[in-house]
Formats: structure tokens, C-alpha cells, sequence
């Protein structure tokens, strides 16, 4: 394959299996990071998070250009009618081409979709203004000029109980020791963003120059350690990342959309489906999408209010008999079933199967 | 008295001892409640004439601004230097942001609108209940139709104006030609005879003109150029595909610190660029014309044109950004036979032509309202505005002539055998009162032999590679002590 947009293409057939056949136009809206059900679906069946929402500015007829590359060289098979499948002599390249270099592992779930792109601005906005704290300086052009970042990062600040000298020096050192358990690449991508007291970041052309990466491989390769950051201040408490991380996770809906999220303050005051349609003026079908995006979402969301038991149990069981049981059989086999409970269990019987998988391999 | 109060507010408020031309004469017009239009240059401080009034006048000065980052500039501005009664409502403020703005707005001393903001009444309403001190236009030239940048938005500001019980009007602008400035104010429906004309020459003298025609050898006289010259500089470029393929070129084949700059970079990467730029890590900005607005660095020494801009007004205002200092620069417009067929194109796909707003006018009920293509949007106001078909057929026919007659003087400054300078201020219905030094590339030969850098290494430089532990040491001041 060319140099040239050699990690894009790679990384692009990664979003491919020989199971699920895949279309430029459900895999646009994947990148594009949009909201139906059916795309968070896609994405949790066939694994994929990292493409979630990373390409907002791809355009379609240039992703069916990529796929079209990909098909010529036999990596990729199919048609934009039926989708294409990825073919073993791709499986065989992409398996070589990712030994030597990095895939964004640490993207495993939507949690953070929401999250990302306010963390990835806002957290340069507080590392210079703690920046130029510790320099005493307070003229300063501010790295981040949108009004909500700017807006918001106030308000966390404004929130905080030490002075802000103290503040600083701890966002510094803890940063820097969270850094430490970093790979020196990733260290440096985040810290190479940073703008400062004096230092003004890189931006991503400079930092793939600098660390030598094509720049799709640098805008995922940030990507993925940006998330790696948040998923490590969510699990050290007591950091103040960890709280800037959880007013962030406040702030962007704990990674639904904002009418999800109010559905969801519903949900845990225990009002039903019904109750939840009538209060908010909503059709009892969105509802359900909002039900099944909070599962999709959260997967330790407890979606069994939501489907009667016996349901629960006869759908369960017909999965465990064949996994690739269908909405169409469902309703065969039970004309009043609703797609909210088909789909529910489907995506449980999914998670489980891999964690099964998963166990087997250990 | 009322002088020496005017200078000592001009000293506290922005650290500037004295008036730049005009400031002083705006500012008196302010003061006395006289509407005013003014013209002044590029980078002659032309904020000031609104600003410094503020700090005299009761009540609030109201800012109409088309260009968001040169709002968000201005308030930044503003509050760095100690105002706090400051904020801008846009498309960009968030729902609290606006929540915040409505509620406080009897407190505020500045407030920045975009044109759009105008159109909703309740807006309108809130602010016809306060005391408006001044109600300044900023770019007014977007009014215009006959203004390079005309806003369809715009055409609303004379009825927000009446809707504000006619409050004291400031309008601005770098760049009108007498026909602009004469639409100006019948749209802002002020008085011809009392309104203060402030009107200073478009001409920056220190900024020496070139035209260079090239015969299949751009790239490399781009080259050549870039290298020979004194940074720093800016090359402006009509697709942003050529201005990423020219920084590359020019950094891995010159050594020159060269980015390029476009809407594909990132948002915070295009704070970074402008950022680098104005502390010299950047010696060279390959941009399009997204770059430039509210960047305030004045030893720029050159800004080159790789593709020529569709009118004068624009290249006024590019061009503009060299010199600020007050040292000499130079602009370069580098023309290749075939270049104009893409300012044709570009046009071509700028307004609607009349069979798509007719179906627009048919069919409006059932479009969606966010469209993308500006073509569609330009319709939809028209609709939206309630024009009627014929007198908006009208509007945009009138456009799309005179875009033809200016690309035609561009065509024509390009090729006159006459003085450079002196055809493009004609334009402005101007001409040289005195004629500077090294005036143009007809009037001076190998005018660009007198910008060219004296130090002959410029060192190929590559982005370093970045110690983490060392950047961070260096960000937070921290040492093994403060670690601990």
C-alpha cells in the first residue's frame, strides 16, 4: 500500500470482520459519531469505538474512494449494495501491519464520547492557566477561546476550595506522576499540547513530525491516549483530574445525548417508559431509543424494569440456542414482542458471549 | 480640558500616549452624538473610537461585528485589560452563557452582537429598555451591496437601529469605496449632511506594491521568494490543499519554519499557529484567507498572494497586515495566465443563480432550514426576510455583475503599465498626495532586492523532539524541591 495514508487504510479495515458486512454509509455516520440507535448498535456488535465520532469532517464519497483502494488490493470484498467483508489476505495484512504498529486500545466504549472532545480543550485551557499561575503571570492570551470551554472551566475553579497557588502545584505534580506510568510517546503527546507560561503547544502536523507518524496515525494515536488519560483520572480518587474528570462526565451527560440524560434522571427516580412519555411530552418509541442508548452506553445499566421477566427469560434462552437468533424469528416465535426488549437482551447476550471469550483465552 | 482627558483616558485605559490619525476625531464624534462613519486603514486602532467613548459616555455601547474570532478577540482584549463589563452574544455562546448575558444586561459596557443576534425581537426588546450610548457597526461595509463582504444579515441592522429608538451611530471600515460608504448610510438611515464623515486615505505608504507575472515558475518564484525575503511573513493561497503542500515544501526543502493555516486545522491548532506566529517560532504562515482577522503583529515584512484576491477591498485588507510597525514591507501579487479562471469558479459558486431561488421561493416549506451551501443560505434569507422574489433576483444579479467588474480591476492593476499604487487607490476614488519612496514595482525595478534578509543561513530547522519531563519541569516551574 502507498506510504501515504497507510495508517488511515489499516486502521480503516480494522472496522471490517468477515461476519457483519459494512457500508460507506453506515460506516460514515460511525465516524461521524452519530446518535441512532441502529449506529450505537453497529458499533457496540462489531467493536467499533475507536472510529466513533473520530472523522466528524470525512466526507462519504472519499471514505467509498478508501474502500474501493482497499477492495482493488483483495483486502476488502463486496459492494456498496451488499457492504464489504473484510477477506483473510486482509485479516493477514492488517494482523501484520498492527505488530508494529499501535492501535487505539484503550477506546473499548461510548462512555466517553460525549466526554472527549470538552476534556481534550478544556484540559489545555486549566494546564496553562495553573501554568501561568506558577509563574505568578496573569497577561495571557488564553489556548482555548470557545466561550463554553472558557465558560466552564470557570466554573470549576470558581468550585475549588484551596488557593489557587496550591492548586497549581498539585495539578502539576499529579499530572506529572500520572504521566510517569505513560508510554514516553503518549507522555509526550500530551505534555507537547500543552500550552504554558513561555511554551506554546504543538500542533498535531508538529507533533507527527516530531514523533515521526503519518498524521491520521497521530490524530488516533492522540486520541487514544487522551482517552487512556481519562480513563486513569476516573480510577485514581482524590486527584484533582479525577475532579475536573467528573465535573466534566456532569457536565456532558455522563456520555448521552442531553434529552438521553433526562430520561435517564428519570429512570433512576423509577419512572416508567409510559410515565416518563407522558412527563416529557415525548413519543413512548424515543423513549425507548433513550433506554436502549443509556444500555448501549452504560453497560452495567440495570434494563430490567424495562422487560417483563418471562420475556427476559424466553428471549435469553432462545440466544443461548442460536446466537444469531433474529428480530424476525422473535417475532414469529411471539407477535407482541417489542424491538426495546428484543434488543436489550441481544446486546447483553452480545457483551456476554465476548467476556466469554475473553475467559477462554486467558 | 475635554483634550487632556481624552489623552489620559487613551493612557489608562489602553497605554497609548497619543491619537493615531482619526481615533480622536471618532471619538469626538461620539461624544457630541453625532453619527459618524469612519474609514480608517487597516491596523490603524479603529476599536479606540468605540472603546474610549465607552469610558465616558453613560449607558452601554452596543457593537455589531460579522467576524466571530475578531469578537472573541475583542472582548479578550478588553478584559485583559481590566474591563469586566464586557461579553459577546453569538451562534457561538452557550445556552447559559446567553442566559448569563440577558440577565446581566443593564451591566454591561460593552456588548458584542453578531448580525444574526439582531433578528430576535426579545432581544431587541431587552435592549431598546436600556440607554445605548453608542451603536457602533463594525465592518460596515457588509452592508453593502456593493461591499466586498456583503451579509444578507446585514440588511436588518437599519430596522435594530430603529427598533433602538435611533441611538448615536458609529459605522466602520478599513476598506469603501464612496459608493459603499454612501450605502452605508441610507441603510443605517442616517443624516447625509449632519453625519461625520471620518474618512482617511486607504493608502498605507509603508507597504511597497509588486505585481510579478510568472510563466509556469510560481512554486519555485515562491520559493525564491520566501527564502530571499525578510521574515516574517504570510503567503496567502486560494485553496488550502496548495497552502499545506507549499509550507511542506517550503520546510523541508528550504529549512524555513513554515505552517500552514486553514479551516481543516483543528480549533486549538489554529491557536497554536497564530499563536507561534506572533512570537516568531513561525517565520512564514501559508493561509488562506480564514487568516489574519484580529492578528495584531506588527513587524509582519511581507505578505505574498499566490492566487490574486477577487477585489481590491481584500487585497487592502490582506495586505494590510504587513507593516504595522510603521517599517517598510512589501506585497507581492504573484499572477500566472489561468489564475483568474479560478476567482471565476469561486464566484460562480458563491450566489445563488435565478432558477435555484426560484425553487427556493417556491419550495422554502419544505427545505430545512440549516443548510450548508451558502448559495441555499443566501436564498433563504431573502425568503426568510420576506423580500420579494424580483427585488431579491435583483440584488443578487446587481452582486454578481459587480463581483465581474472588480475581479476586472483586479485583471487590470495586474497588467497597467501605470504606477501600482496609484490604480489601486483610484479605485477608492483616491489618489497619491505624496508619493513615497519605493513606491511600486513599476515605479522602482527590482523593488523586491530592497526586503531581502542580509543574514544568508537560515537554518533547517526540524520540530525537536519533545523530552515530556523536561516541557513539564519547564511549564509548572518545578524543581525537586516543589516536587516533593
Amino acid at each position: 500500500m502507498a506510504t501515504q495514508n497507510r495508517y488511515f487504510l489499516y486502521f480503516l479495515l480494522s472496522f471490517f470482520n468477515n461476519h457483519y458486512p459494512s457500508k460507506s454509509s453506515q460506516l460514515i455516520h460511525v465516524f461521524h459519531g452519530r446518535r441512532t440507535p441502529s449506529i450505537l448498535f453497529k458499533v457496540e456488535n462489531e467493536q467499533l469505538f475507536p472510529a466513533f465520532g473520530l472523522f466528524k469532517e470525512l466526507k462519504k464519497e472519499h471514505l467509498e474512494h478508501y474502500l474501493q483502494k482497499l477492495c482493488s488490493k483483495n483486502l476488502l470484498q463486496g459492494s456498496e449494495e451488499e457492504g464489504y467483508l473484510l477477506t483473510s489476505l486482509g485479516y493477514k495484512s492488517l494482523t501484520q501491519y498492527f505488530e508494529n504498529k499501535k492501535y487505539p486500545e484503550a477506546i473499548r466504549s461510548l462512555e466517553n464520547a460525549t466526554l472527549r472532545n470538552s476534556f481534550y480543550l478544556q484540559i489545555q485551557l486549566v494546564s496553562q492557566i495553573f501554568s501561568e499561575k506558577r509563574y505568578d503571570n496573569k497577561k495571557y492570551s488564553p489556548s482555548i477561546k470557545e466561550p463554553s470551554d472558557q465558560e466552564s472551566v470557570k466554573a470549576w475553579l470558581s468550585k475549588q476550595k484551596k488557593p489557587m497557588d496550591q492548586l497549581a502545584l498539585q495539578w502539576a505534580t499529579e499530572l506529572y506522576d500520572l504521566l510517569l506510568t505513560f508510554a514516553k510517546e503518549e507522555a509526550s503527546m500530551i505534555v507537547g499540547k500543552l500550552t504554558g507560561h513561555d511554551i506554546i503547544g504543538k500542533t498535531n502536523r508538529q507533533l507527527a513530525e516530531s514523533l515521526e507518524m503519518e498524521s491520521v496515525e497521530l490524530n488516533v494515536r492522540l486520541s487514544n491516549t487522551f482517552e487512556q488519560l481519562i480513563i486513569q483520572a476516573r480510577a485514581s480518587e482524590g486527584l484533582l483530574l479525577n475532579d475536573f474528570v467528573t465535573y466534566l462526565d456532569q457536565r456532558t451527560y455522563f456520555g448521552l445525548s442531553k434529552s438521553t440524560y433526562d430520561t435517564y434522571l428519570m429512570v433512576n427516580e423509577g419512572y416508567s417508559v409510559e410515565q416518563i412519555s407522558e412527563v416529557r411530552q415525548l413519543k413512548l418509541n424515543t423513549i425507548r431509543e433513550h433506554i436502549l442508548e443509556i444500555y448501549l452506553v452504560h453497560p452495567d445499566f440495570n434494563f430490567q424494569p424495562y422487560i417483563p421477566a418471562d420475556q427476559y427469560e424466553r428471549l435469553k434462552m432462545a440466544f443461548e440456542q442460536n446466537p444469531k437468533y433474529s428480530y424476525k424469528q422473535a417475532k414469529q416465535d411471539y407477535e407482541d414482542l417489542m424491538f426495546m426488549w428484543f434488543r436489550l437482551v441481544e446486546i447483553e447476550r452480545i457483551r456476554y458471549g465476548r467476556e466469554n471469550a475473553r475467559a477462554d483465552t486467558l | 480640558m475635554v483634550e487632556k482627558t481624552l489623552e489620559q483616558i487613551l493612557y489608562e485605559k489602553f497605554n497609548y500616549k497619543t491619537f493615531r490619525s482619526g481615533q480622536k476625531e471618532a471619538i469626538q464624534a461620539a461624544l457630541q452624538e453625532v453619527d459618524s462613519v469612519v474609514m480608517l486603514p487597516t491596523g490603524s486602532g479603529k476599536s479606540i473610537c468605540y472603546q474610549l467613548p465607552g469610558y465616558i459616555k453613560e449607558g452601554l455601547v452596543l457593537i455589531v461585528s460579522p467576524l466571530l474570532s475578531l469578537m472573541q478577540d475583542q472582548v479578550e482584549k478588553l478584559k485583559s485589560s481590566g474591563e469586566r463589563q464586557v461579553a459577546a452574544l453569538n451562534s457561538l455562546s452557550s445556552r447559559n452563557e446567553k442566559r448569563r448575558i440577558m440577565k446581566n444586561l443593564h451591566k454591561f459596557k460593552f456588548l458584542y452582537i453578531s448580525p444574526e443576534m439582531i433578528q430576535f425581537d426579545f432581544l431587541m426588546t431587552k435592549l431598546s429598555q436600556l440607554d445605548i450610548a453608542l451603536f457602533v457597526v463594525d465592518e460596515a461595509h457588509c452592508i453593502s451591496q456593493w461591499g466586498m463582504d456583503f451579509r444578507p444579515d446585514y440588511l436588518k441592522i437599519g430596522e435594530a437601529k430603529r427598533k433602538l429608538n435611533h441611538p448615536t451611530t458609529m459605522a466602520l471600515t478599513a476598506t469603501a469605496t464612496e459608493q459603499v460608504r454612501s450605502e452605508i448610510k441610507q441603510s443605517l438611515d442616517i443624516d447625509s449632511i449632519e453625519t461625520r464623515e471620518i474618512i482617511h486615505s486607504v493608502d498605507r505608504s509603508s507597504i511597497k506594491l509588486k505585481v510579478e507575472i510568472c510563466e509556469g515558475n510560481k512554486k519555485d518564484r515562491l520559493k525564491e521568494l520566501v527564502h530571499q525575503l525578510e521574515s516574517p511573513g504570510i503567503v496567502y493561497f486560494s485553496s488550502k490543499k496548495l497552502a499545506d503542500e507549499m509550507a511542506s515544501v517550503l520546510r523541508t526543502e528550504l529549512g524555513i519554519r513554515a505552517e500552514s493555516y486553514h479551516s481543516d486545522l483543528t480549533i486549538d491548532d489554529k491557536i497554536k499557529v497564530q499563536q507561534q506566529f506572533i512570537d516568531n517560532s513561525i517565520q512564514v504562515i501559508c493561509a488562506t484567507s480564514a487568516f489574519g482577522m484580529g492578528i495584531d503583529k506588527p513587524d509582519i515584512r511581507y505578505v505574498i498572494h499566490y492566487h490574486m484576491p477577487s477585489n481590491p477591498e481584500m487585497y487592502l485588507q490582506e495586505i494590510g497586515r504587513c507593516s504595522r510597525d510603521g517599517k517598510e514591507g512589501i506585497a507581492i501579487l504573484l499572477f500566472e495566465q489561468g489564475d483568474q479562471y479560478l476567482q471565476i469558479r469561486l464566484q460562480e459558486n458563491s450566489l445563488p443563480d435565478e432558477s435555484l431561488l426560484e425553487y427556493i421561493y417556491k419550495y422554502h416549506h419544505k427545505i430545512k432550514q440549516e443548510q450548508t451551501d451558502p448559495k441555499v443560505q443566501i436564498a433563504q434569507f431573502y425568503v426568510n426576510a420576506s423580500i420579494p422574489y424580483r427585488v431579491a433576483l435583483h440584488q443578487i444579479q446587481t452582486r454578481e455583475r459587480l463581483k465581474k467588474e472588480q475581479l476586472e480591476y483586479m485583471m487590470n492593476y495586474l497588467f497597467t503599465k501605470g504606477c501600482k499604487r496609484a490604480y489601486l487607490l483610484q479605485y477608492f476614488d483616491e489618489s497619491i498626495t505624496v508619493k513615497p519612496e519605493r513606491c511600486c514595482s513599476q515605479c522602482t525595478a527590482d523593488l523586491e532586492t530592497y526586503f531581502f534578509d542580509d543574514e544568508e543561513d537560515k537554518l533547517v530547522v526540524k520540530s525537536e523532539t519533545i523530552d515530556w519531563r523536561v516541557r513539564m519541569k519547564q511549564l509548572y516551574k518545578l524543581d525537586e524541591e516543589s516536587m516533593n
